[in-house]
């Protein structure tokens, strides 16, 4: 008799929800690969974090202190902390791992040994080893009544172990059988006749063997070989460890299809799907759309920035080296982009404007001839100028010297000491700078190293009295450009997939910001940085 | 172990929940890779690619949504990667619109050979025909997934429904034949 069928419908009804066992050793390349990534994982994050940040730092300062003052001792300092890393790497990887292989192949010794003898014997008993390789093929009817034939006569908690025994006697049947392995290909056919076309004929066989054959082959091809391992090896422990997984690999099939049966998490299929869709868009989407799609990254910022010095000068003068001196607060803000080479490690650059500030306090103000002013200051060309001295100077002139004493022409303004010397510097700011991702959840945390170019756009030095203000000139010792080495740390909190708020201290300490490399004054900036991330 | 359980435990990394999760999930996957692969080895490898996806990334999953649904879908998009991007010899406007009714007897044809006619479909008709009939997908995702348009989406579902159609006839006929 002879129905019309839809041939979607034909094919819906038998593979809809099809599902079919793999041969073993899928599972065990899985495990080697996850073992292998865990090992990965256990010595990289030590490298990237402390090492990642060493090498930084040590790059940095390396640079830095090439271009600051040239000389070989940095040099070899750096290369033998470089080595002392690769030592230390060399003994984290190897001991742990070993350690671990050994306790595994000690621990799976024994077990493995009674189990290779019971199974031997059961397979004395039980015969017919066609039967499980068909099983192998995919029927899910056969699949249940055999999770049934199985939980039958067994008792609650044994459940599992005698799955796993009972799964281990087919596969030992199928190896140590060379029978059934030669003659597995009648056999299936034999059963499979019996059980679903009683009207077989050349054709269909045809069909049907390659399929058949080849679920066959591949499981058994590789359960032969390491079950014939297993038994003529017994003292070679990373094998029985081997053997040891395969089996438990085996019975992967069965004991899930008792895990199914009490677990209600089978969606309805295609909603399912979709939410999964919305909701991880990251992680179903392959690798590479997220790369395709979220590689970039743009963020306004804008912070606080500190001024400061670590050398004993003043940039100004050095009569100023003992003034009290103090870093002003300013504030920088610019744009990033960076761009995401791997899901933790970005590269990233930019632009933005940088004000820095620097008052020197404890100085005294008067005018005079430019002869006697600040060297520093550039002041245009004038002959008679406003200037700064220390504290007391003007009090303790030498004697005049008559006409031609420059000294005798000076017309104090403000002798109190009270007065400050301030100097404003802008620049534009282009960094190139590598992130790193430690913790990459909700909240994230970064560690980041680089380099900027400072482009000197607007520098100004002034002074001030109580509500006395005037502007000496730009200084004249300063580069027009400059470098900075930066290193900080972000955090960040994501908003959504493509917002997320940033946070980053960083410390930029300016490598050659003055051309009189007389001057000991070595100035850095930390800034707060915050901004807004897009990602596209 | 409950789900919940044994997901927090693969998120952790640990080696023993990720065998379970495995045993429990790996027929269903491994259905899936079967029908999207042109053959069982190739089906494995991507099962092995999926797993190591899942196990990866499982800390990327929120709880939102079915866990099953979430790992199906790697899966399929694992085999999508794979297949997605090799040509298909687009023979579209020839004898498109056919009856897609075949005359089956009460018994049914196997599983089987149902499945290996689907493995030996060109890459794409094969995607195209599981992502539409199986999965229960529209052309318009269809066309999105596999980065081609509406209407090759529906001409490649035509042609591997009569590619289909003509590999069950010929079953049929040549098993009459023999009764």
């Amino acid at each position: 008799m002879s129905v019309k069928k839809h041939i979607d419908e034909l094919f819906k009804e038998q593979l809809q929800n099809f599902e079919a066992a793999p041969s073993p050793e899928v599972w065990n390349s899985i495990q080697a690969a996850m073992k292998k990534e865990k090992d990965d994982r256990k010595v990289i994050p030590l490298w990237w974090k402390l090492g990642g940040v060493a090498a930084v730092l040590a790059l940095l300062l390396t640079v830095g202190n090439m271009i600051l003052n040239p000389s070989d001792d940095n040099l070899n300092t750096t290369i033998v902390s470089e080595e002392d890393n690769n030592t230390n790497l060399n003994e984290d990887s190897n001991t742990p791992v070993e350690d671990n292989l050994n306790k595994e192949a000690i621990s799976s010794e024994n077990t493995t040994e009674e189990q290779i003898e019971g199974d031997l014997k059961r397979f004395s008993v039980e015969k017919d080893g066609s039967n499980t390789l068909k099983n192998e093929m995919i029927k899910p009817s056969q699949k249940n009544l055999k999770g049934v034939a199985v939980e039958q006569g067994i008792e609650g908690n044994d459940l599992q172990k005698r799955n796993d025994l009972i799964k281990k006697d087919k596969s030992v049947e199928a190896l140590t059988g060379k029978e059934a392995v030669a003659t597995t290909s009648e056999k299936t056919k034999a059963s499979k006749n019996d059980t679903e076309l009683k009207n077989t004929d050349n054709t269909e066989i045809e069909v049907q063997d390659p399929l058949v054959n080849k679920g066959v082959s591949v499981g058994i091809a590789k359960n032969v070989s390491e079950g014939v391992g297993k038994i003529s090896e017994k003292s070679d422990l990373s094998n029985k460890k081997e053997t040891g997984k395969v089996n438990d690999a085996i019975t992967g099939g069965d004991s899930k299809k008792d895990e199914a049966a009490t677990n209600d998490e089978k969606p309805d299929g295609k909603k399912s799907i979709f939410d999964a869709i919305e909701e991880d868009t990251n992680d179903a989407i392959a690798k590479e759309e997220d790369k395709d799609t979220q590689s970039w990254e743009v963020t306004p910022n804008f912070g606080p920035v500190f001024y400061n010095n670590l050398g004993q000068g003043s940039s100004i003068d050095p009569a100023f080296s003992d003034n009290s001196q103090s870093g002003d607060v300013n504030f920088s803000y610019g744009v990033q982009v960076s761009y995401n080479i791997n899901d933790r490690l970005s590269l990233r650059s930019g632009l933005s404007n940088v004000n820095l500030g620097y008052t020197t306090g404890g100085i005294e103000l008067a005018t005079g001839p430019v002869a006697i002013a600040l060297r520093s200051i550039d002041y245009g060309g004038r002959s008679v100028v406003l200037t700064a001295f220390d504290s007391g100077t003007l009090a303790n002139l030498p004697p005049s010297q008559g006409e031609g004493d420059p000294f005798a022409n000076l017309n104090p303004k403000s002798t109190s000491g009270n007065a400050e010397l301030i100097q404003n510097l802008s620049y534009y700011e282009v960094p190139m700078e590598l992130k790193y991702a430690l913790i990459d959840n909700r909240f994230g945390v970064n560690v980041i190293g680089g380099l900027s170019t400072l482009f000197l756009d607007d520098n100004e030095v002034s002074v001030k009295d109580g509500e006395f203000r005037d502007v000496l000139g730009p200084a004249n010792n300063l580069n027009s450009v400059s470098f900075t080495t930066n290193v900080g740390v972000g955090f960040d909190y994501k908003i959504n997939k493509r917002l997320k708020f940033n946070v980053e201290p960083m410390f930029k300490y300016q490598l050659n910001p003055y051309s009189d490399s007389s001057v000991d004054f070595k100035p850095y900036y930390i800034g707060i940085y915050s901004g807004l991330s897009f990602k596209f | 172990m409950i789900l919940q359980e044994l997901i927090e435990k693969c998120k952790q990394q640990s080696p023993k929940a990720q065998e379970a999760l495995y045993k429990q999930y790996s027929g269903v996957l491994f259905g899936i890779c079967l029908k999207y692969s042109p053959n069982r080895a190739e089906a494995e490898d991507n099962l092995q690619d999926a797993f190591i996806t899942i196990f990866k990334r499982i800390g990327q999953y929120q709880g939102k949504g079915s866990f099953e649904g979430w790992i199906k879908r790697i899966t399929v998009n694992t085999a999508l990667q794979k297949y997605r991007k090799k040509k298909v010899f687009d023979i579209s406007n020839e004898q498109q619109i056919e009856d897609a009714e075949v005359d089956v007897e009460q018994q049914t044809i196997p599983l089987d050979f149902l499945l290996k006619i689907i493995q030996e479909l060109p890459d794409r008709y094969r995607l195209v025909f599981n992502l539409y009939v199986l999965d229960g997908y529209s052309h318009k995702e269809i066309a999105e997934m596999l980065g081609i348009s509406d209407g090759t989406s529906k001409s490649n579902l035509a042609r591997s429904r009569m590619i289909l159609k003509k590999k069950v006839e010929a079953y049929i006929s040549e098993r009459n034949k023999d009764q």
